[in-house]
């Protein structure tokens, strides 16, 4: 019998046989999944429900969507399960088909919810599969509530763990639209439920070195501020002295004047608080004399000066 | 705008806008004015017929609409509403409340389309839609007490935070707010109930920001559709008082744009045709406030016609009154809408080099209705006029008071 000798580089063949085992594993996944998929069309081809004969009889289209015939099968599939109120792992997978037709369709998120939420506990693989599927939809759309407002909940449910890979996400939506609302939001949510209030403050000062005008990044900086009730005072203060920096390099900037009266606005800030601000916009005139938006906020604050 | 030597992607593209918009302009006070007539004149016929395709099929790929067909409905309504427009030949306003029916859950509301699950958002617009269709048939189609258990479960327990959710699982924010206190105002049905059991009052007043604006949810960035939300919900559910309505005001007034005469969204963003209405439309709305709590004092007579004399909507406002003190006024959100935002082929648009859609359609002409009410003047040729709209359903005035006669009649 010949000797087997060990192989040259152990650790690169084993990579390489488990990075084959996952792909095979993958496509298998996929292989059950369609063929599971087929079996349900099937089945919902012989169901007919009253409303959908009546929708199908109705000559006069209104608002119709042409989309085509497969679309169409997978759609009233879905509402069949759906009527039928079933809860099962390939209503799970139909969603996905679902909401890559359409990925506003939130009766479709709304139902995989509820379809992730009951099968967990005996599918454990569904986490990292919804990770991936949310990574994947997300690359196609980052305007869609339906979208975020799954992510949130996925947040929520897995709690702090996993809040890292969440501001991950929003940021890699930010990076593409720096303005990104939902994103913007998501992360207030996520920094909450996670209490990552001062990495949150960081964030948002280099979001600013970008882009010193982004009044998303300033409204961050705000909800920070506003969150956390102790040493308000000092923290005002320091908010005062980053706003004046900012505005000492750009003077016209909406956001930072609206944010310096929105400082003032906080109760609990510094006693001397308006004689800072108005010394914020003495010195910002001394550097541009014709700066509008200065004389405005000045006026501003000597109106809601205490007599 | 001016960018002190430290340009950033917000100063570049605003720079951009401004020399584009300027453009226009300049072209427009180049002529003569009769010449100034023709540029400044509303394409009715493009319009309307750009409308009338919409309304029956609509190519694949509107297939991300495929759940928001009552909206689609409803922006290509009101729009040949506003236009006092008639519906396509071979479409009658039995086919869209057929279709509206079929969009109808069984417990009440509506979804995006036949089968899906009821969502505030759809049936706001479907109510719309049926209203602005307006005959009986239309207004007896919705499933009144089906609606109202609908609005209940979307309230929110005031103690986990309020507001509305918009579906079962889904988003709590503003829009909730705003949808189910404007359905309950067309179908005659008891908002403030409906605001106490969300503690709606609080919700709002925790959306306001720093800045005077409101967000979609506490803590987020004041912006202008969630503006419009919040400031209507809190008109329609009697609760404006709990918000800082001057800071409101003065936020709204800084985003209209210098050079552009439009509205932006948010601070330091670009200007967008449609938020002509959402924020344009907060002026009538904080002008009848400040009437009804006699802070500004009117020349002209009220005149009170309807059960909901209290509410300030546009059958309290009285146009010609200049509002706020940096507000430019809005004709010149007037003018953007008719140059800057109408495109040659039919159809308004968000901003020049964007293409037309309904949405834009719907929401520069609602704009452009508000303006004119607000300002009782009319930019270009009188042909231009729009027909009133009231600013807090955002439906015809006079289709608003026939549906809520219908409900009093019932």
């Amino acid at each position: 019998m010949p000797r087997v000798s060990a192989p040259a580089n152990p650790e690169a063949l084993v990579n390489e046989l488990s990075q084959k085992v996952n792909t095979q594993k993958a496509e298998m996944e996929k292989a059950i999944v369609t063929s599971v998929l087929v079996q349900l069309r099937e089945a919902c081809k012989g169901l007919e429900t009253d409303n959908w004969i009546k929708a199908k009889a109705q000559a006069i289209p209104v608002v119709s969507i042409g989309y085509s015939l497969q679309d169409a099968e997978t759609l009233s599939c879905f509402y069949t399960v759906l009527e039928d109120s079933e809860i099962s792992l390939r209503v799970h997978h139909l969603t996905e088909e679902v909401i890559r037709i359409n990925q506003a369709h939130y009766s479709a998120w709304a139902w995989r919810w509820q379809c992730f939420e009951a099968l967990l506990s005996d599918h454990s693989e569904l986490l990292e599969q919804e990770l991936r599927f949310l990574q994947d939809i997300a690359t196609l759309n980052a305007k869609n509530y339906q979208l975020w407002n799954y992510r949130r909940r996925f947040a929520q449910f897995c709690r702090a763990d996993h809040a890292e890979a969440e501001l991950e996400f929003a940021h890699a939506c930010l990076v593409e639209d720096a303005k990104n609302y939902h994103a913007w939001a998501h992360r207030q949510a996520v920094v909450a439920m996670a209490g990552l209030w001062q990495a949150e403050l960081q964030y948002t000062g280099e979001v600013l070195e970008e882009d010193v005008r982004n009044n998303s990044a300033w409204s961050q900086r705000f909800f920070v501020l506003s969150a956390q009730p102790d040493r308000i005072g000092d923290r005002v203060l320091a908010e005062a002295n980053f706003t004046s920096q900012k505005l000492h390099l750009v003077p016209h900037n909406m956001s930072a004047w609206n944010y310096l009266l929105g400082l003032l606005k906080v109760s609990a800030g510094p006693a001397n608080m308006h004689q800072i601000c108005l010394d914020i916009c003495r010195q910002v005139l001394q550097g541009s004399p014709d700066c509008a938006p200065a004389k405005a906020s000045q006026a501003v604050i000597l109106q809601a000066q205490p007599q | 705008m001016i960018d002190d030597g430290q340009p950033t992607d917000t100063s570049k593209q605003q720079l951009d806008l401004e020399k584009c918009v300027q453009d226009i302009y300049s072209e427009l006070l180049a002529v003569d004015q009769a010449e100034q007539e023709a540029l400044l004149t509303l394409r009715r016929p493009d319009h309307i017929k750009y409308l009338h395709g919409g309304l029956q099929t609509l190519s694949s790929s509107y297939v991300s609409l495929d759940a928001s067909r009552p909206w689609i409905c409803y922006w290509i309504l009101h729009s040949l509403a506003l236009l006092g427009a008639p519906l396509p030949s071979g479409l009658t306003s039995k086919d869209i409340v057929a279709f509206l029916q079929s969009c109808q859950a069984k417990g009440g509301g509506y979804g995006g389309g036949p089968r899906q699950l009821p969502h505030l958002a759809p049936s706001y617009a479907a109510v719309a839609s049926l209203v602005t269709l307006g005959d009986p048939a239309a207004l007896a189609s919705v499933d009144r007490e089906g609606m109202l258990t609908f609005l209940e479960s979307m309230a929110q327990d005031p103690q986990q935070g309020g507001g509305f959710q918009v579906c079962p699982g889904g988003e709590v924010d503003v829009r909730g707010c705003y949808t189910a206190m404007a359905i309950a105002c067309m179908l005659g049905l008891d908002k403030q109930r409906l605001a106490e059991r969300a503690g709606m009052a609080d919700f709002l007043r925790r959306c306001q920001t720093y800045e005077g604006g409101m967000g979609g949810e506490p803590g987020n960035e004041a912006h202008g559709g969630y503006t419009y939300c919040g400031l209507a919900a809190a008109c329609l559910g009697g609760c404006a008082h709990v918000l800082d309505l001057p800071a409101l005001r003065r936020w709204a007034s800084s985003l209209q744009g210098e050079v552009e005469g439009g509205f932006r969204g948010r601070t330091n963003k670009l200007v967008d045709g449609c938020y002509s209405f959402w924020q344009g439309s907060l002026f009538p709305l904080l002008h009848s406030l400040s009437i009804q709590h006699g802070s500004l004092q009117s020349d002209r007579h009220l005149s009170v016609t309807s059960p909901d004399a209290g509410q300030p909507d546009s059958q309290d406002c009285t146009p010609g009154h200049s509002h706020g003190e940096e507000h430019r006024g809005p004709d010149t959100a007037g003018s953007s809408d008719c140059k800057v935002h109408a495109m040659e082929l039919g159809g308004l648009r968000d901003k020049p080099g964007k293409p037309p859609d309904y949405y834009h359609t719907c929401y520069c002409l609602s704009g452009l209705a508000c303006a004119q009410q607000a300002s009782d003047w009319i930019l270009g040729p009188i042909s231009n006029v729009l027909k009133s709209t009231d600013p807090l359903c955002n439906v015809l005035r006079e289709r608003l008071a026939q549906a809520q006669a219908a409900h009093w009649r019932a």
